[in-house]
């Protein structure tokens, strides 16, 4: 899978099951991102298929497509003067038609859907009125306003301080459990991985090393042949979960 | 609308039909004078009866009689019009027409860039509109379609042009005598001069209508009313390779070596005879370095009325001052 | 924060009634002066007998110049402020307007053309010169968009650079028409600067169709644009035809624009001013922006109107150079007033 002239990736086999949050690691440029498009059907891969209970993802309208996967992307260049309600109800675009306008019941989703990720209260602020991490909620509140089954993640705590990262992702993860989401979570940062991934898929050289559960996955060995430099892991002192560290 | 559109223009007519009437009879009734003193030509006869002139587009244009409120979209119109005598029936001019200095006095109807002011026409309750070739067609379909007669005076293309649109003036506003004495009094100048040009030498002489552009001025080529003025005062217009306006490159111009240069003079020309003669690379011109860099009147050329001759005869003293003294 | 009731009703009172000033102020004023109570006396006469004698000509000048004319603005102004708003949406930048990909260039070759090849001013019962004009406007536009294409999808940027490109391409050729055709000069330019004024209802009934399609669909596009300030990605992640949409909206902002440009020539600013004095005034939102910038625009041009036709009255200024002049200052008043907001398409 990958550009048109540019194959990022290649026999990438990946499964993801509700209730469950995949995160996909590896090192800058590997496919990372690649693999949000294609799994989004944005992108249609050279070869093979994206399927959803058995249907080819890319050959769904786009509005059937998104009612089957969100995409939570990165909180940056959201239109300013939006209000934040306003934000949330674009995730009732794959119900409407190009005339149509929100009802009471897209409207009843849209306040639950910000009442679960904490943001309901801002529901009339401008959007640049708020951080980063509000700004980051709102567009998993947006996303959960679109209730399909599948919530693709690129990036999400790339501009977030520890406290909004760990806020963000604790979100995700008991969402993922509550509304049996199937999540797929691409992230740099391996600690975090350890704490809020259920299964991991190591990515590089554009092919997959491993796919496992954190303790599998975070080996010192296959971190460091895939990222090239000296790697250590160790439980961390807080929750016992794999600490990495560069040896270097 | 249409028939509301329609009322009115009967209306109008209706009043006119009424005037003519009172005209009719009171003319019968110097029917004996008439006869006794036949020179009695004067002002615009609303004796005449209906008249059909056919217009510079081919169109036969109708009058229940000789125009006495008229609106003229042109300085020549306007020129001509006072020229016969029937200035007194013009009513409305454009922005432009400025002579004679009594058409100034007369209510402007606009035209900036071309665009006309329907509106003031058509308040002006004018009996004929005197378009030109610079009125665009959709102007005139517009007034058309407003009630208003509007009638086309092709420029002309030499001067029994010009003699024929005084005549078809003269028959539109009912002052036919002047217009043919005009016309031969404009042609007797214009034979005296071809007469006293004979076959004299011809001088190369190049026209300019712009020279804002030093390197490349504007100039009038073949076919254009400045080329024909060159040639009946006895030149030669170095830029008869040109076909209409256009530019000349001045490599052309030196290489043509013009004995005499002469300029159009008037509104938004800002060359004079110095700063002409200082333009880089022109000093090797002949007639530069001869001091022949004569000024024109730009008004007497552009408008094709009847300052044509005066701007003949001014051409003919540039080129040939010798046959004047 | 303002309170949503008055912040959502306001800027309907503000712009209708703005509208309806500039209607009123369009019928009462023109070169010629006519009384108030004459005005209405001819307006209300199918209903109402009046004793007072009112000249003939003035009631051909109200229902044949006045209010034919009035109509003909107010519907290219509706057109330009609709097309502004949706390009601006489109192209997620606030100084995008129609003229962007080469509807003014288009137009005004094939006008010039037209013309050199001395057209008459009706052709097959149409107006030749506005009808050339439209479809000029619509074909280069169908070229810019083709050029623009990319695979499956059409890039702002390409788009955008297709439309500079096609436009200078066309001017061009537009200059050396008008050049090699001086006869045809005067008509050239009198056309482009402000149209004919041709008067009557042709040009009215000609131009509604075409402005009241495109107005149909741009009106309901409103949702679409909104989703589309999120950028090509996550719009189609949130389930946007991103593709359909934009050539849909590029298509009816294109025949609105090419409608106004054909009848009253190249009017500048006022696809650019428009939605970007609504924005101001009143957010983002393209649902609400869209009818408001419509309504705004009517009431834009209806005023630059009165402006050509009375400022140096009996003299008519052409409509473009009115627009222009207005527009420019103003646009870089509201930049200077509101760089903040400016940010913030």
């Amino acid at each position: 899978m990958g550009y048109r002239d540019l194959t990022v990736l290649r026999g990438v086999t990946l499964e993801i099951v509700p209730g469950e949050v995949l995160a996909v690691i590896g090192p800058n440029g590997v496919g990372k991102s690649t693999i949000v498009r294609v799994a989004s059907g944005r992108l249609p891969p050279q070869s093979g298929r994206v399927g959803i209970n058995g249907r080819a993802l890319h050959e769904l309208s786009p509005s059937a497509r998104a009612q089957l996967v969100c995409v939570v992307p990165q909180a940056t260049n959201l239109p300013p003067t939006f209000r934040a309600m306003d934000v949330v109800l674009m995730g009732r675009t794959p119900y409407l038609g190009w005339f149509e306008t929100e009802s009471q019941e897209d409207r009843k989703l849209a306040t639950e859907a910000m009442a679960l990720t904490d943001t309901l209260d801002m529901a009339e602020r401008l959007v640049e009125e708020l951080s980063g991490g509000e700004q980051q909620r709102l567009l998993i509140a947006r996303a959960l306003a679109q209730a399909s089954p599948i919530m693709l993640l690129d990036e999400p705590t790339a501009h977030l301080d520890l406290r909004h990262q760990d806020r963000v992702l604790g979100l995700v993860r008991r969402l993922a459990k509550e509304k049996d989401l199937a999540v797929l979570l691409a992230l740099h940062d391996l600690n975090l991985v350890s704490r809020y991934a259920d299964r991991v898929v190591l990515l590089s050289d554009g092919v997959v090393r491993q796919v496992g559960d954190p303790e599998q996955v975070l080996n010192p060995d296959l971190l460091a042949e895939a990222y090239g430099i000296r790697i250590d892991v160790v439980p961390s002192p807080v929750d016992g979960k794999p600490l990495v560290l560069s040896a270097e | 609308m249409q028939s509301r559109l329609r009322d009115r223009i009967f209306d109008r007519k209706a009043e006119r039909t009424h005037l003519q009437e009172v005209a009719r009879s009171l003319g019968l009734f110097s029917l004996a004078f008439a006869l006794l003193l036949t020179a009695c030509a004067a002002p615009a006869d609303l004796l005449a009866g209906p008249l059909q002139v056919t217009d510079g587009l081919g169109r036969e244009i109708s009058l229940e009689g000789p125009a006495v409120r008229i609106v003229s979209l042109a300085p020549s119109n306007t020129e001509m019009l006072f020229a016969i005598g029937a200035g007194s029936q013009v009513v409305g001019r454009d922005e432009a027409s400025d002579h004679p200095a009594q058409a100034a006095e007369v209510a402007s109807i606009g035209s900036t860039f071309g665009q006309l002011n329907t509106e003031a026409i058509l308040a002006l309750d004018p009996d004929l509109v005197l378009a030109a070739d610079i009125t665009a067609p959709e102007q005139l379909q517009s007034m058309e379609a407003l009630g208003l007669t509007t009638f086309v005076l092709a420029n002309p293309s030499d001067f029994e042009g010009l003699y024929e649109n005084l005549e078809t003036v003269g028959e539109l506003t009912g002052h036919t005598v002047e217009a043919s004495e005009l016309a031969a009094n404009l042609r007797a100048r214009v034979e005296n001069v071809i007469a006293t040009m004979g076959d004299i030498d011809r001088v190369a002489v190049f026209y300019e209508i712009d020279g804002s552009d030093p390197s490349a001025p504007w100039t009038t080529g073949a076919g254009t009313f400045q080329d024909l003025l060159i040639e009946l005062a006895g030149g030669e217009n170095v830029a008869s390779g040109i076909q209409g306006w256009g530019q000349i490159d001045i490599e052309q111009l030196v290489i043509q070596d013009p004995e005499v240069i002469v300029y159009g003079e008037g509104p938004f020309v800002v060359t004079t005879v110095q700063s002409l003669s200082e333009r880089p690379g022109w000093d090797g011109i002949a007639a530069v370095q001869a001091g022949r860099v004569i000024p024109i009147d730009t008004n007497w050329v552009d408008r094709p009325g009847p300052r044509l001759v005066d701007a003949l005869e001014a051409m003919a003293r540039a080129l040939h001052p010798e046959l004047f003294d | 924060m303002k309170s949503a009731a008055v912040s959502s009703i306001s800027p309907w009172i503000w712009t209708v009634g703005a509208l309806v000033v500039a209607i009123v102020a369009s019928v009462a004023i023109g070169a010629v002066s006519i009384p108030v109570d004459a005005v209405a006396g001819i307006l209300l006469s199918p209903l109402v007998e009046f004793e007072s004698e009112i000249p003939p000509a003035f009631s051909t000048i109200l229902y044949e110049i006045r209010l034919p004319n009035l109509v003909l603005v107010a519907l290219a102004g509706m057109a330009l402020g609709a097309s502004g708003t949706a390009f601006q949406g489109l192209f997620r930048n606030p100084l995008a307007d129609p003229y962007v990909i080469g509807v003014a260039a288009g137009a005004g070759l094939a006008a010039v053309l037209a013309m050199s090849a001395q057209w008459p001013a009706d052709l097959l019962g149409m107006a030749a010169i506005p009808a050339a004009a439209f479809v000029g406007a619509l074909l280069t536009v169908a070229l810019v968009y083709a050029l623009a294409r990319v695979g499956r999808s059409t890039p702002v940027t390409t788009l955008i650079l297709a439309g500079v490109a096609v436009s200078s391409f066309a001017t061009a050729i537009t200059s050396m028409t008008m050049l090699l055709s001086t006869s045809e000069l005067h008509r050239a330019v009198t056309w482009m600067v402000g149209g004919f004024a041709l008067g009557g209802w042709g040009p009215v009934m000609a131009a509604l169709p075409y402005v009241a399609l495109a107005l149909a669909v741009l009106l309901t596009m409103g949702r679409p644009l909104d989703v589309l300030q999120f950028g090509d990605e996550q719009a189609g992640q949130l389930g946007l035809d991103v593709d359909r949409v934009k050539l849909v909206i590029v298509v009816a902002a294109s025949l609105a624009a090419a409608t106004a440009v054909a009848f009253l020539g190249i009017i500048a600013f006022v696809g650019l001013v428009v939605p970007h004095l609504a924005r101001l005034l009143w957010g983002t939102s393209y649902r609400r922006l869209l009818p408001l910038a419509t309504l705004l625009g009517a009431s834009f041009l209806l005023g630059a109107d009165i402006v050509a036709r009375s400022i140096i009255s009996p003299r008519v200024l052409p409509l473009g150079v009115v627009t222009a002049v207005v527009g420019a200052p103003f646009f870089l008043y509201l930049l200077a007033r509101s760089k903040r907001r400016l940010r913030a398409w």
